[in-house]
This record gives structure tokens, C-alpha cells and sequence, in this order.
């Protein structure tokens, strides 16, 4: 293993890794050190959204329901009990995916633009819920006002930290899981059974494949996923509402990261991130709450030069240049494997 | 040996009745051809073989099991696979990835599923498209890619909807070859649908000819072409030429 980091194929990834790792010590304005956190977390987000709706190709626009979930269950269990942040974490997981499973029941009977659109529906059916419920039974949701999360000052049992690099490291902890889960689906015999789901339901059915319970099992993974992220977001922001964590822009968002990188693949995400993530976080300091949103009319406009210009994603085109500096950099491994290079 | 059993199998569409009250038996390592003309409900009774339509009447039976309700993945479980007669490629998948779908109904590991794939695309030809996209094969490519895919998945019978269809001649020969290897060779019973005679009459063990929805001769392929019910059924559709290959 050691001895192939000689070779750059190898030596590459290790060394982005290594950059990661070491950032927190490299950069100490916290502004930026908060742009790169939000970079990781977008890119986990996005790399969640794309277990359904990349490689299934089930595009989905309410995704921020599952986050959603996944932040309103970790803090009511932590305001109002005491449960530890990292516990509720598990819970809202287990919640949005149960969600994730059922809610797939009605909705993978509809196909193309119709389950989108009942995405779309079912986000803004519990934004709204959420919006005007202030409590269910002893459960209480607080409505439009949303929960503020008490600071307990340094205390990583709780999931709070008092350094900004606390919380990168638990983003990149996140980012780098949630890449190892979709590398895993992706190679695997699921993989290939969500990929001819997205290609064509009737030829994968015909082949063997169970294409409602593909379908099911990736939406509950898919969903447990973002419902982690929710947990973090809460916690790193110490406050949700629902026209936050829950909005209809916030869904479309996480879909818009997921498919300019290029949806269906294990890196596309992080690229979408990576394009889109400084774009929105400069836009927020440079015009403040002034223009609210103004950086999803910059996602609208690449969105649509991507779609027209590059319709799988920018990975396609990062893959050639990426293969492209491997041969230059004379990799024995790229080298012997003659073709166009798989897209990572 | 009887594999596969149809019993008086109807499907009407509203007022149309597409099948109507067609039995058909299939022995073990037979090789079947379905003929009639367009519209006689061959793709239909196809569709209700292999469960993506329920019948309207009758009974599906296969190796003596009532399969007539499980679902489209059911019954490949069980053995049975088809191809499109309209191809339904993974487009924007690889043609070997395409093939490996198939090969993961026998096995959950990668690199069997790879070495699988790998094989079948060797017998039908395909071996150095293996890293193209499916969506940039040409037609009988495309046809391959979809009799590939369903013998990866190993299968005791095999439904072929047209899968000579639209190619050319020199094609359909390698085609008409790899199908009497399927056949002979590895012992797969074939029921194949097809409009070109010189595929169904060389291939054939058995002919079933099906017209407006109904199963109106059977027999060997020299029966079914001095058939005077069957001449007149193309006659009337102004076949005969192709009829008689
Ligand atoms: N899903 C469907 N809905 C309505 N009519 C159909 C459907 N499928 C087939 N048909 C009709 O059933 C008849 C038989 O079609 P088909 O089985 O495709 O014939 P063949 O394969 O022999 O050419 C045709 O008249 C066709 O229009
Ligand atoms: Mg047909």
C-alpha cells in the first residue's frame, strides 16, 4: 500500500486527504474556515440526495423534509429531555428513513416529472405542518418561531464545540463517510440494480430486479443520510425554524449541488459543492440579507449552462482533465489501462 | 419434460381482445417460433408469459408452478428471461454494466458478476463494445445488448420478441447462429416471436402461428407452410411472400 503512493493515481487522493486533514491548521480566518465547513456539508447533503436521485435517477425536490426531520427530532430530544445531540442524531436518522421508506410507497408509483413534483409536495407539506404547529402533545414544535439550542460551552459529548475547526473535523468526518456509503452502493450489486432503475424500471424488472424494494431501501438510506446532516446543522447553527432548515429552496438547493456536478456518480456531488458552495457563502457576505436568495438565481444560471452545455455534470469534464494530469504525470496504473478513463 | 404451460390465456384491452383463449405448451430444450402478422397479439401473449400483464382469463404454469400472478422479477427469479421487442437498453450505462445487471440475478459479488457479463458478451459478439455506451450501439447491437442481458441472468427459458428484426442480412445470420447455440448448446428452451421466415423456419422445432388474437395452427415449420388457414392469414395481410420465406 505504501509503496504505490509513488505512483500519482495513489499519491493524488492522499494527498487532497492530507490537505483536508491539515486545513484548520493552514487557515485561521474562521470566515473561511466556515465557507470550507459549508463546502463539506453541502457536498454530504448533495452526496445523499444522489443515492435516490443520481443513481436511481428518482429526482427528488423535498429533500430538506429528511434534514428537517432528522434536526427538529435531535433538538427537541436534547431541549426539551437532555438527550444527547449525538444519540438524536441516530434517532432522527431511523425517523426520516422509516419516513423515507413509506412516504416512498405512494410516491415511486409515479414516474418522472409526477414524483418530483410529489417531492415537492410532501417538503411543503411539513414545512407547513411544522410552520403553524406549536406543539403535539408534549412535543413542542414551536412553529414559525423555531428552537434555540442552548450553548453549553465546550462539551463534544453534546455536539458542541467552542472552535470553528471542532466542527470542520465532524463535517469532514461526515463528508468522508457518507463518499465511503456511496462508493460502496455504487460498486455493489445495488448499485447496479438503482442505475438500471434509472435507466429503464421495465428492462430491470425483467432481469430480476425488485425495483419498488430498490427503490424503498434507497430512499431510506438516502433519507437517514440527510437526516444526520440535519442533526449538524442544528447543532453548528444552535437554532432551526422551518423556513430554514425545511424550505422549499433549501430542496432545491441540495438537487440543483447534486446535478451540476454530475448526478449518479460518487465525486459529482463534492464537485457541485465545491462550484457552488463559495458562490452562495460570498454572495450571503457581500449582500448580506439585503437580496435573500440572490445565490440561487446564480445556481439557476449555471444550472442551465450546465444542462445545455455539459448534460451529465461537470465530473465528465473534470474526469478527462483529471486522467489527463495522470498521464502527464507518467502513472504506471492510469497508463496500463488504455480508454477514456471511467467517470470517477 | 413440459416447462411452461399457458391455459386459455384471454387479455382484452376495453372493447379489444388482443389474446383470446390461446393455449400453449412448451417442452424442455425446445426451440418454439410465434408467428402472425402485426397486431396478432404475439408480443401480448409474451407480456402475460413473463407477468408484466395479468391475464384477463386463463392460467400461466411453469415447471407446474401457477405463475400467472407473480410480478415481472418473480418469475426471472424463477427462470424465465426476455428481451423488448422495442429495445429498452440502459442507455447511458456501458454495454459490459448493462450485461453485469444481468448477471447479478445469479450472484452478489462484482467481480463474478464482471467475469459472467465478460463471457456472454464474448458468445454474442459483442466483447469489444464492452466499454461503450448502450445508447451509442447501433440497432443490432442494441438487440444484442438485450439477448446478452437475458441469458446473463441464466435462464431455463427465454422469450425472443423480434430480436432478428431490422437487421441486416449478413447480421441475422450471426444472430440465427447464436440463437441455435442458446438452444443446442446450453440447453435454454427458446420461444422466439419473429417476422423473419428465414430465422423462425431455420431455427424452429415447433411453429405456432396466431392471428387477430387467436392461436390458428400449430405445427413443424413444413406444416404451418402448406397451412391453408395460415396462407390465407398473410394472404389477407398481404404477406405471403415473407410466409414462405
Ligand atoms: N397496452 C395495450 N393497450 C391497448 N391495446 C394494446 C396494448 N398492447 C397491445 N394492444 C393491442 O393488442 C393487439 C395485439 O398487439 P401485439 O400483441 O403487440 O401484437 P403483435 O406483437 O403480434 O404484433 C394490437 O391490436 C394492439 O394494438
Ligand atoms: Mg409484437
Amino acid at each position: 500500500m505504501l509503496r504505490r503512493l509513488r505512483y500519482p493515481s495513489y499519491f493524488l487522493p492522499f494527498l487532497f486527504l492530507l490537505i483536508l486533514g491539515l486545513l484548520p491548521f493552514i487557515i485561521n480566518n474562521e470566515y473561511i474556515l466556515q465557507v470550507f465547513i459549508m463546502f463539506l456539508f453541502n457536498a454530504y447533503l448533495a452526496s445523499g440526495w444522489n443515492i435516490i436521485s443520481g443513481f436511481a435517477g428518482q429526482l427528488s425536490l423535498g429533500h430538506a423534509a429528511f434534514v428537517g426531520i432528522g434536526a427538529y427530532t435531535s433538538t427537541i430530544l436534547f431541549v426539551q429531555w437532555g438527550i444527547s445531540p449525538w444519540i438524536g442524531m441516530i434517532f432522527g436518522g431511523v425517523i426520516a428513513a422509516i419516513f423515507g421508506w413509506l412516504i416512498g410507497y405512494p410516491v415511486f408509483k409515479l414516474r418522472g416529472p409526477y414524483y418530483a413534483l410529489a417531492t415537492i409536495a410532501y417538503g411543503e407539506i411539513i414545512r407547513i405542518f411544522i410552520q403553524n404547529t406549536k406543539a403535539v402533545g408534549p412535543i413542542e414544535l414551536k412553529g414559525a418561531e423555531g428552537i434555540l439550542i442552548p450553548f453549553k460551552g465546550s462539551s463534544p459529548a453534546l455536539f458542541q464545540f467552542e472552535t470553528k475547526a471542532a466542527y470542520y473535523y465532524v463535517a469532514l468526518a461526515m463528508f468522508l463517510l457518507v463518499l465511503l456509503l456511496s462508493y460502496k452502493i455504487k460498486n455493489s450489486k445495488m448499485g447496479y440494480y438503482l442505475s438500471a432503475i434509472g435507466n429503464d424500471q421495465d428492462a430491470a424488472e425483467s432481469l430480476g430486479v425488485n425495483t419498488s424494494k430498490m427503490k424503498l431501501t434507497a430512499s431510506a438510506i438516502s433519507a437517514f443520510v440527510m437526516a444526520l446532516g440535519g442533526t449538524f446543522y442544528a447543532q453548528f447553527l444552535l437554532y432551526i425554524n422551518p423556513q430554514g432548515v425545511l424550505s422549499g429552496d433549501f430542496s432545491t438547493e441540495i438537487a440543483v449541488i447534486g446535478i451540476i456536478g454530475g448526478e449518479g456518480t460518487v465525486f459529482g456531488p463534492v464537485l457541485g459543492s465545491l462550484i457552488l458552495t463559495p458562490l452562495s457563502e460570498l454572495t450571503r457576505i457581500y449582500l448580506g440579507g439585503r437580496f435573500a436568495g440572490v445565490h440561487l438565481l446564480a445556481y439557476g444560471l449555471i444550472l442551465m449552462a450546465v444542462v445545455t452545455h455539459i448534460p451529465h455534470g461537470v465530473i465528465g469534464t473534470f474526469s478527462k482533465l483529471y486522467h489527463r494530469i495522470l498521464l502527464k504525470l507518467g502513472d504506471p496504473v492510469v497508463s496500463a489501462k488504455t480508454g477514456a478513463g471511467k467517470t470517477l | 419434460m413440459i416447462i411452461l404451460e399457458a391455459k386459455k390465456l384471454t387479455k382484452s384491452f376495453g372493447g379489444l381482445m388482443a389474446v383470446a383463449d390461446v393455449s400453449v405448451t412448451v417442452n424442455s430444450g425446445e426451440l418454439v417460433g410465434l408467428i402472425g402478422p402485426n397486431g396478432a397479439g404475439k408480443t401480448t401473449l409474451f407480456n402475460m408469459l413473463s407477468g408484466y400483464y395479468k391475464p384477463t382469463t386463463g392460467e400461466v404454469y411453469f415447471r407446474g408452478q401457477d405463475i400467472t400472478k407473480l410480478k415481472v422479477f418473480e418469475t426471472s427469479d424463477l427462470g424465465i428471461a426476455r428481451t423488448f421487442q422495442i429495445v429498452k437498453p440502459f442507455g447511458k450505462m456501458t454495454v459490459l454494466d448493462n450485461v453485469m445487471v444481468g448477471a447479478f440475478a445469479k450472484t452478489g459479488h462484482k467481480k463474478e458478476a464482471r467475469d459472467k457479463a465478460l463471457e456472454v458478451l464474448d458468445f454474442v459478439g459483442l466483447f469489444n463494445a464492452k466499454d461503450n455506451l448502450a445508447e451509442s450501439m447501433t440497432l443490432g447491437g442494441k438487440k444484442r445488448i438485450e439477448l446478452a442481458r437475458a441469458l446473463a441472468t441464466e435462464p431455463e427459458l427465454l422469450l425472443l420478441d423480434e430480436v432478428v428484426a431490422g437487421l441486416n442480412p449478413s447480421e441475422v445470420k450471426g444472430v440465427i447462429e447464436i440463437i441455435r447455440k442458446i438452444c443446442k448448446d446450453k440447453r435454454v428452451t427458446i420461444v422466439m416471436v419473429e417476422h423473419v421466415m428465414q430465422a423462425i423456419m431455420a431455427l424452429s422445432d415447433r411453429i405456432i402461428v396466431m392471428n387477430s388474437g387467436r392461436k390458428i395452427a400449430e405445427g413443424t415449420p413444413e406444416e404451418v407452410a402448406n397451412n391453408p388457414e395460415v396462407i390465407q392469414a398473410y394472404l389477407g395481410r398481404g404477406m405471403t411472400k415473407s410466409a414462405r420465406g
